[in-house]
């Protein structure tokens, strides 16, 4: 009975440490950030239904359904004069006191450089925002609101995608162009939320194996005694 | 005897790999469908037919193996030109990709989801016949009439322990795939089988069959090494003979084992270079010179131009992966590390246990390959990366199947001699159960986390 709790434990550790790197590592086509909405924080607008002059591409929080459709597709627009571009990402009807992982995600099949992801809380009655990292990108402008926005920022780069082998006109003119997946999950003692199924499967095969393991060493065992 | 694999062995085989093979499909079905790396829906938007995406089987098992590399592979396989679309795709082996083109081509089915299928059933049949060879590889290399360790009958059980314990290798995880290291495995087993035999016979009345044999080694070796370009260490094989070779010359007068180990090192080494520096020179430096590798030329005469400082490979491999002496070597890659670590005990304590502790001579190429591909993960891959590519290399299989050979033969001393008494493990043993206990664990885990699209990949 020695082996099973010691079995047990190692994949724990290992499950651990995968998620670990989740969190972690910015990995292949992956890159996520978590954020911390403080207790006290102002209620944003459930729908930015005044967004008239620049509307922000927003994710609407959704608290009913599953953790993974609070997800939008943004389509990059591929340029040959400006391959480097700063968007923002606008997160309505978080809840106070809670913590959520940005994650963005892109196929391989278009390689993209995604670097400085982010976020920014703006403050009531702001009508544009300097770019951090100075004068590349222009300033943003918003729709002057009441109520401090919640937004995410990303440097999306697509120059690797131009050095298309099968000539540039392909590229821009015939096929589709990039997109990126950015989801907003809602995280549960530091975890993902959607991440836990796949936790649940992982430590019921994990159990499942030992336990078969166990009792086939077992049963061997009191064969070559018996024999 | 050429052949010892008989009807029993191999029913057993088959049914242990359509055993194991059954049980990782199920493991992806029932996973949960939503993948952590979202990217495949894209993927699929790109590639795939809308209407098919989202179907039963599609939604819970093939989109599944759409996953890390298996992403450029199929983009390779069903867009409209074989050659690959950006300079990095170039490491996803082109051979492989168009092996898969030249069978759907035949069928007239360019359909993206049957593509996928093909891809997968060919890499599992390569993976099936690349574990037939290695069973008579096992065989051939162990039946040695002069070694005192192991009789015909302990060969054969070695052989099948061998070749159970290479359909559940660390790979596996990655082989239900489209990924393209079965295809270097079969071609390393079958040069390193047919070399064997060619060994075996060339002092030997049958010398034509010998020399037939030990060229056709050659095709293999070329096979696995444009597949992927590590299996060039295979050449050390050649190295190996050519220097036997030259100091058996003085006894035996037999040409051929000099001449033979040049030919066949050279044409490796030729076919190599060609695929590794000439057609991607030509490719991609001709018509515009704005890609840095393209300046790196060694030599700026003609039909010496294409010779580059490093090979196209390792220059993306380094300029999109990162890949470099030591670069790997950081506190948050230690994870990594321990991910890779059981393969890279288990693979060094075969090196000493096949030089050391129970020595053949006919197997010191392969313990210098292994060692020289240990080196090479340890100071210049990406260290995980291990657990999927250490497969064309058979040294720690055998390593595992010897150790528990021996434990089984003594637990069967034991009874007959003093009831009751435990048998003592060794090291080695003691590094093969827990290695067992590993693979165990891995093999589903690994199979789960590449279907939900999670590290390590």
């Amino acid at each position: 009975m020695q082996f099973l709790p010691s079995f047990i434990r190692i994949s724990f550790y290992l499950l651990l440490c995968i998620n670990g790197f989740s969190q972690i590592f910015v990995i292949a086509n992956t890159e996520s950030i978590l954020i911390s909405i403080p207790k006290d924080f102002p209620a944003t607008r459930k729908k930015n239904e005044d967004s008239t002059i620049n509307p922000l591409p927003h994710i609407l929080l959704n608290d009913t359904a599953p953790a993974y459709t609070n997800k939008l597709t943004l389509d990059i627009p591929v340029q040959n004069h400006k391959t480097k571009r700063k968007y923002y990402i606008e997160l309505l009807n978080l809840q106070n006191n809670s913590n959520y992982q940005i994650k963005l995600c892109w196929s391989a099949i278009h390689p993209l450089i995604i670097d400085n992801l982010d976020w920014h809380i703006i403050p009531p009655y702001t009508v544009h925002l300097d770019s951090p990292s100075g004068n590349e990108d222009p300033l943003y402008h918003f729709d002057p609101v009441d109520y401090p926005r919640i937004i995410v920022s990303v440097n999306i780069d697509t120059h690797l995608f131009l050095k298309n082998l099968h000539g540039r006109s392909a590229a821009i003119g015939k096929e589709k162009l990039p997109q990126i997946n950015i989801s907003v999950i809602k995280t549960f003692l530091g975890i993902p939320m959607d991440l836990y199924p796949i936790v649940t499967y992982i430590t019921m095969v994990v159990i499942a194996m030992s336990s078969i393991y166990y009792c086939y060493t077992r049963s061997e065992t009191k064969l070559s005694i018996v024999s | 005897m050429l052949f010892s694999l008989s009807w029993r062995p191999f029913i057993k085989l088959t049914s242990i790999f359509i055993t194991l093979r059954a049980i990782q499909y199920a493991l992806l079905f029932f996973a949960p469908t939503a993948q952590f790396d979202t990217s495949t829906e894209l993927l699929l938007s790109s590639l795939a037919p809308d209407s098919d995406i989202d179907s039963f089987w599609n939604r819970h098992l093939w989109n599944k193996l759409l996953s890390w590399d298996s992403v450029y592979f199929i983009k390779g396989m069903t867009q409209h030109s074989s050659e690959p679309q950006y300079e990095h795709e170039y490491a996803f082996s082109p051979t492989w990709v168009k092996l898969i083109r030249l069978i759907v081509s035949k069928q007239n089915n360019t359909e993206f989801y049957h593509i996928l299928k093909v891809g997968i059933i060919m890499n599992n049949i390569i993976f099936f016949v690349s574990t037939l060879l290695l069973y008579e590889l096992t065989f051939q290399t162990f039946r040695n009439k002069k070694s005192i360790h192991y009789s015909i009958n302990d060969s054969l059980k070695l052989s099948n322990l061998s070749s159970i314990f290479f359909i559940c290798s660390s790979c596996s995880g990655f082989v239900i795939s489209i990924y393209s290291e079965p295809l270097s495995i079969l071609g390393s087993f079958a040069g390193m089988l047919l070399r064997e035999l060619s060994l075996n016979s060339v002092l030997s009345s049958s010398s034509t069959l010998g020399n037939l044999f030990y060229i056709g080694s050659c095709f293999g070796f070329i096979l696995a090494a444009i597949n992927r370009s590590n299996c060039i260490l295979l050449g050390v094989f050649y190295l190996f003979d050519l220097i036997h070779g030259l100091k058996e010359f003085r006894k035996t007068r037999i040409s051929r084992m000099i001449t033979l180990p040049i030919l066949c090192g050279t044409v490796l080494g030729i076919t190599f270079i060609w695929s590794q520096y000439y057609i991607p020179y030509n490719r991609f430096c001709t018509t515009s010179n704005d890609m840095e590798w393209c300046q790196t030329s060694l030599f700026h005469i003609w039909g010496l131009k294409q010779i580059t400082k490093t090979s196209m490979y390792s220059y993306i491999q380094n300029e999109y992966w990162n890949v470099g002496i030591f670069k790997y070597w950081t506190i948050n890659n230690l994870p990594n590390f321990l991910i890779g670590l059981p393969n890279f005990i288990c693979m060094v304590f075969s090196c000493i246990y096949f030089s050391k502790i129970y020595p053949f001579n006919n197997m010191k190429p392969l313990i210098f390959v292994c060692s020289l591909f240990l080196c090479i993960i340890l100071v210049l891959a990406h260290f995980q990366i291990i657990n999927r590519i250490n497969s064309f290399i058979p040294l720690h299989v055998w390593y595992i199947a010897d150790r528990l050979l021996k434990q089984s033969r003594r637990t069967i001393t034991n009874a007959n001699e003093e009831e009751g008494k435990q048998i003592v493990l060794t090291g080695d043993d003691i590094i093969v159960k827990w290695y067992i206990r590993w693979l165990i664990i891995w093999i589903p885990l690994q199979t789960i986390l590449f279907g939900f699209f999670l590290p390590p990949a």
